[in-house]
């Protein structure tokens, strides 16, 4: 069992301020002293789980930690959410209070987290990651991301994912330096002199659109595809920082690829994600797992020492997922002349309309091109000629659909082209900034046939 | 909304609509299976393929015709 000293995940010493709050700050010293105390009062966590609430942030760090110091594994829960019917821990972390829990399961061997996901359709997954693996990815990340050089990280995405949890907090605590804990007000932000910002598109657009003094050192961007209206908001308000996008998956622990704006403007302005990052190894493969050429699209699979162990009580989809050829992250992509990483989408992005294969992002994207569109998702419904019918939601005003329905009708091959839009002031967004492709399909599903109804 | 008023609806939403009802409707063939389709969904009945002569949907007249015919049947 790999139990890592406290030491391994703190960089920075005394006085320090390890994490800053609205209402206190703690220093390392402080979290060194919390989370022994933490471990001291827990039951015998080796090999077990130990859910952790994420009300304090300080708590919640110290907590995780403790649990990874007894060589058990920690499964972060947001304060309100119940715990999954499959965690099953030996205890529940909770403030101040710890409860011990009957009937604990075990664990693969060298579980140090276990992360839940949301799932398609049937509850959340939970993500079996190595305590080895997650120190490996917060090494890798730290060997391009600046965090020494910024050391005051604003975390404005929940500390329970992956990215809140691994690529901010553990990053930022290694190299000593301070998370600032204060939500995702720009004005905030500047007032605690947070120096680099890593979160998820729609966040990162709505920071810089913000008037603020916030100066910022580096952003990074992750966890959706980072769209060219963010990319100008973030460059016109944000001019000097060093700009990254990033790939990764929960499953990954999580980073895969990262691409820094002036390695690469064209490419990164196109949306690409660069290349793998150190120690992992990326490649796009068919679906009998034989690698493809430069700018042929496949499934995009990755070969890393953070992959994850296992999805907890799922054998099939983790056999899946855990391919001889590396973690198969579900998701397709290109690989450019230049080795740089296109993500194309998810697996399910692609629909087949009367047999001609059709990706939604690449229709939506069309969409987003017009300049009286501010965001574009595109939804396959079934239908019975057909295969699939394409509902555009679109965010823009319902007088632009007409001349969208035209620029698509001479533009687009015709299936391609959505037969029916609908007009939201937004996109429907998850709690984590991603798109909620649930809400969005019940928009597409409620969204009305042209003469139903009227033929009494 | 007359038959007419809603299948020029429905084809509106899938392709250019001839500015007489009579002109025939040029579309790509997938556009035409869509236009059945919506067609169906509309006026809640099913085109057999015995209903799928290339005349019958080839303009607005001519689909309104057929729905009419069908729901008079």
């Amino acid at each position: 069992m790999s139990a890592r000293a406290l030491e391994s995940w703190l960089g920075g010493c005394g006085s320090a301020v390890a994490i800053e709050q609205s209402d206190r700050s703690s220093t390392y010293e402080e979290l060194r002293a919390r989370a022994d105390s933490i471990a001291g009062s827990l039951p015998d966590v080796r090999g077990r789980l130990v859910a952790v609430h994420a009300g304090d942030t300080a708590t919640f760090v110290a907590a995780v930690l403790a649990t990874l110091n007894r060589g058990g594994a920690a499964l972060p829960l947001e304060a309100s959410k119940t715990l999954p019917d499959r965690a099953r821990p030996v205890a529940v972390v909770d403030g101040s209070e710890i409860h011990e829990q009957p009937d604990p399961r075990a664990l693969p061997e060298g579980t140090g987290l276990v992360l839940a996901t949301s799932g398609t359709t049937a509850g959340p997954r939970l993500v079996a990651l190595s305590a080895e693996g997650v120190s490996a990815n917060v090494d890798a990340i730290l060997r391009y991301l600046p965090v020494a050089d910024a050391p005051r990280t604003g975390l404005v995405v929940s500390p329970t994912y992956s990215y809140g949890l691994v690529g901010q907090i553990l990053t930022t605590l290694r190299v000593g330096g301070t998370v600032v804990s204060v939500g995702s007000d720009a004005a905030t932000l500047a007032t605690r002199g947070v120096l680099g910002l890593s979160s998820v598109p729609a966040s990162l657009r709505a920071i810089a659109e913000q008037p603020s003094e916030l100066r910022l050192r580096y952003v990074a961007s992750a966890g959706a595809p980072l769209d060219r209206a963010t990319i100008d908001a973030v460059r016109s308000r944000f001019g000097d920082a060093r700009f990254f996008n990033q790939y990764g998956l929960t499953e990954a622990s999580p980073r895969v690829s990262r691409l820094e704006r002036s390695d690469a403007p064209e490419a990164f302005d196109a949306g690409s994600v660069g290349r793998a990052i150190d120690g992992v190894r990326l490649t796009v493969r068919d679906d009998r797992g034989a690698t493809l050429a430069p700018s042929v699209e496949g499934s995009i699979v990755v070969q890393s020492p953070s992959a994850m162990l296992a999805y907890l009580d799922e054998p099939e989809a983790t056999a899946a997922a855990l391919s001889p050829h590396g973690l198969v992250t579900g998701d397709r992509g290109v690989l450019d002349g230049d080795g740089r990483l296109h993500v194309r989408g998810r697996g399910d992005d692609v629909v087949q309309v009367a047999g001609v294969r059709v990706s939604l992002r690449e229709v939506g994207a069309f969409l987003e091109r017009d300049p009286a569109v501010t965001e574009a998702h595109v939804v396959a419904l079934p239908a019975r000629r057909t295969g699939s019918t394409l509902v555009a939601v679109v965010a823009c005003d319902e007088g632009a659909v007409a001349s969208l329905r035209e620029r698509a009708r001479s533009e687009l091959p015709a299936a391609a082209r959505p037969s029916r839009f609908v007009t939201v002031a937004a996109l429907p967004r998850t709690e984590r900034g991603k798109v909620d492709r649930a809400a969005l399909r019940s928009l597409a599903e409620g969204s009305p046939i042209a003469g139903r109804g009227n033929n009494g | 909304m007359d038959t007419r008023d809603t299948v020029r609806a429905i084809v509106a939403e899938l392709a250019t609509v001839p500015d007489d009802d009579e002109s025939p409707i040029d579309v790509e063939s997938l556009v035409r299976i869509q236009i059945i389709e919506a067609v169906e969904d509309a006026f809640d009945l099913i085109v057999s393929a015995d209903d799928l002569t290339p005349e019958r949907f080839a303009s607005v007249a001519s689909i309104a015709a057929f729905v009419e015919e069908k729901n008079d049947a």
